[in-house]
């Protein structure tokens, strides 16, 4: 009797323990899909009526109640967006000064992470903690100091004069970000590419910007966004119609002919965030990458 | 493959020197280790005639070109990093091809030389694999043959095993040596490690705070160490010194034995010995004490290999002795060796080690 009894518990004990283990993970599943599910309809219902009511005719934006779906499929919209208004310039503009502050930031911000990581002179440290402290100021602060340096430059209305100031606004975090990511890369790696026959610059290219690839990415992201979406630089610096850019155009809408242009603003809201979704799908995998390791990359 | 000469070097940083006035000359196809504590300034000095440091004076000659100023793609050298330094985003073939491909030489011609150094170092089935998936002894060996794809004229190694643990160490650096014999390439390797040093180097370069302190053999440097400095850092455990007024007498502690242990006809040094601690390692046995006697008491080790049966009590003063062809004597207030009176059975030892 006794034998069966403690060979019977022996054999079930570990059976009950992993059918917890399975409720516990089966519950700890259920729980991060609920809360997954939580936070996608907060955040992309908004995006998703955006995306059905710029289908719906303009009286129907109107309707109460509402309807959910559109009770009629048009595209009146969009054609609205590029027969009647400049939607195409400015959306070109926008490309131009986010797609230019992009770059410049990254080769400045990218070749100054560089030094202040690598190298070691007069006033470097106190550089890069003016810079931060740059990067607190409103631009609020600074708009209008800096609309005067725009005009006295002789820049103002022009695209240009955005991609400096944008620029100017994401270096700091530019180079604090992408500077702890080549902090975080043995400089033993380049070296080593200097013995094996490299100058600096193409050890540089080379080995340490294909490894800070995630941070150099998130940078851009983040750039790339900030210029798309900036707004108060563009209202100060730029005047002509043709100078506008994507938020300052679908603004400048609002409030001027309340009874159609809805349909429109929200047709052009959503060929605003496509960019912007393609370029973050592109880039997805790299940018994950880079904001959960932040600095603490490297062998 | 080339000789390197280093005349009249120095390094001062902003705060300290790093490397003061060295002279040193590496022949052709020598294997030579810079050996000293860390801070001594020896990865300074191999960083400088790698390029990778600028010297503050003095100059550095690879073959007979004068190197100081060149740049450390143009010296043709190639360096093993104690962290390997392979590139985490590249395979172990991209490594290995990378200082040919940088050259840009024909690609036929790279698969080659990758291949033949691969199967130099026995790398063949990993070629595909990155370097985070491979143990720290296969690392290290994609290293060396990254380091030697392309036939350089120097072989400079920084601690290279000092990543190992002990066992695999121990068989690196056998495979180590075995490698440069076959290659025959003019080595500079840099170490705190004192065994690894004595085994791999055909003359060892003892340095301390800047300084060169003894060049040569690993039997000259044991067994006639220049200075105390280098007397207490070579050997484990140390050599014995005790200070008799302005003249300091050095001896290791395995010449250090009972005296009942020498025949009659050696002329020895009685020292009596007291023992404080006693350590059984197997092979032999570390009798911790101090010597005493006429003396000034000072701590001492001996070291008994276990084929001499001695059984010590711990606590009383035991008789020991010295041979006097074991003895070393330095100045006290300098540390450096003094010429020793008896010339010939120094001579004799010299000999009989080469």
């Amino acid at each position: 009797m006794t034998t069966t009894f403690t060979a019977s518990t022996t054999d079930a004990a570990p059976r009950r323990n992993r059918e917890m283990a399975d409720v516990q993970y089966l519950a700890t599943r259920a729980m991060t899909y609920l809360l997954v599910l939580t936070a996608v309809s907060v955040i992309g219902f908004p995006l998703f009526w955006m995306l059905l009511c710029s289908f719906k005719p303009g009286g129907e934006l109107y309707a109460v109640p509402p309807t959910f779906l559109p009770q009629i499929w048009t595209l009146q919209n969009y054609r609205d967006l590029f027969v009647q208004t400049n939607f195409l310039t400015y959306f070109a503009n926008s490309l131009i000064v986010a797609g230019g502050a992009t770059f410049a930031s990254l080769v400045i911000g990218g070749l100054g992470a560089y030094s202040l990581s690598r190298f070691k002179f007069f006033g470097i440290g106190a550089f890069s903690n003016i810079a931060l402290v740059c990067y607190m100021l409103p631009e609020v602060l600074i708009v209008l100091p800096l609309y005067i340096y725009v005009v006295k430059l002789g820049l103002a209305d022009t695209l240009f004069s955005l991609i400096v100031a944008n620029t100017a606004f994401t270096l700091p975090l530019a180079l604090w970000f992408m500077r702890s990511y080549f902090n975080a890369i043995p400089v033993s790696l380049e070296e080593s590419a200097m013995i094996d026959g490299c100058t600096r610059l193409q050890a540089m290219m080379k080995i340490t910007v294909p490894l800070a690839l995630p941070g150099i990415v998130s940078v851009g992201v983040f750039s790339f966004n900030h210029a798309w979406n900036e707004f108060l630089f563009a209202l100060v610096f730029t005047s002509s119609e043709t100078k506008k850019t994507l938020p300052l155009g679908l603004a400048t809408w609002i409030g001027q002919d309340n009874i159609y242009s809805w349909g429109m603003l929200l047709a052009g809201a959503v060929l605003v965030t496509i960019p912007v979704v393609l370029f973050y799908l592109l880039v997805q995998r790299k940018l994950v990458v880079g904001l959960s390791e932040g600095g603490t990359k490297g062998e | 493959m080339a000789r390197v000469e280093i005349k009249d070097i120095g390094k001062v940083f902003a705060d300290h020197t790093a490397v003061s006035n060295i002279n040193l000359t590496v022949e052709d196809g020598e294997f030579l280790v810079l050996l000293g504590p860390s801070g001594c300034g020896k990865s300074t000095l191999l960083r400088m005639i790698a390029g990778l440091e600028l010297p503050t004076y003095g100059d550095v000659f690879i073959g007979e070109r004068k190197a100081t100023r060149l740049q450390p793609k143009e010296r043709n050298i190639a360096m093993v990093f104690q962290n390997y330094a392979l590139y985490p985003h590249l395979t172990v073939y991209e490594n290995i091809a990378f200082p040919l491909r940088v050259r840009s030489v024909e690609k036929k011609l790279i698969d080659e030389k990758v291949r033949s150094a691969a199967e130099l170092v026995g790398l063949t089935r990993m070629l595909n694999r990155k370097p985070r998936q491979m143990s720290g002894g296969e690392r290290q060996r994609t290293a060396l043959a990254r380091s030697l794809v392309r036939d350089p004229d120097v072989f400079l190694l920084d601690e290279p095993l000092s990543n190992l643990d002990a066992k695999l160490r121990h068989s690196a650096r056998e495979e180590l040596r075995q490698f440069q014999d076959r290659i025959g390439v003019t080595s500079i390797y840099v170490t705190h490690d004192q065994v690894e040093a004595m085994g791999l180097g055909d003359r060892i370069v003892v340095m301390h705070a800047g300084t060169v302190r003894q060049v040569g053999t690993p039997e000259e440097v044991y067994l006639y160490p220049a200075d105390t400095f280098v007397a207490t850092f070579m050997g484990s455990p140390p050599m014995n010194l005790v200070s008799v007024g302005n003249v300091t007498l050095g001896f290791r502690p395995e010449t250090f034995l009972p005296e009942t242990n020498f025949q009659t006809d050696i002329a020895t040094t009685r020292i009596s010995f007291l023992v404080h601690r006693v350590e059984y390692l197997g092979g032999d046995q570390l009798l911790y004490g101090t010597v005493g006697g006429t003396l000034p008491e000072t701590a001492a080790i001996a070291r008994i290999p276990s084929s001499v049966h001695y059984s010590p009590t711990v606590g009383t003063e035991a008789k020991f002795a010295v041979a006097n062809v074991d003895l070393r004597y330095f100045d006290s207030g300098s540390g450096k060796a003094l010429i020793p009176t008896d010339e010939e059975g120094i001579m004799a030892r010299r000999a009989a080690h080469g």
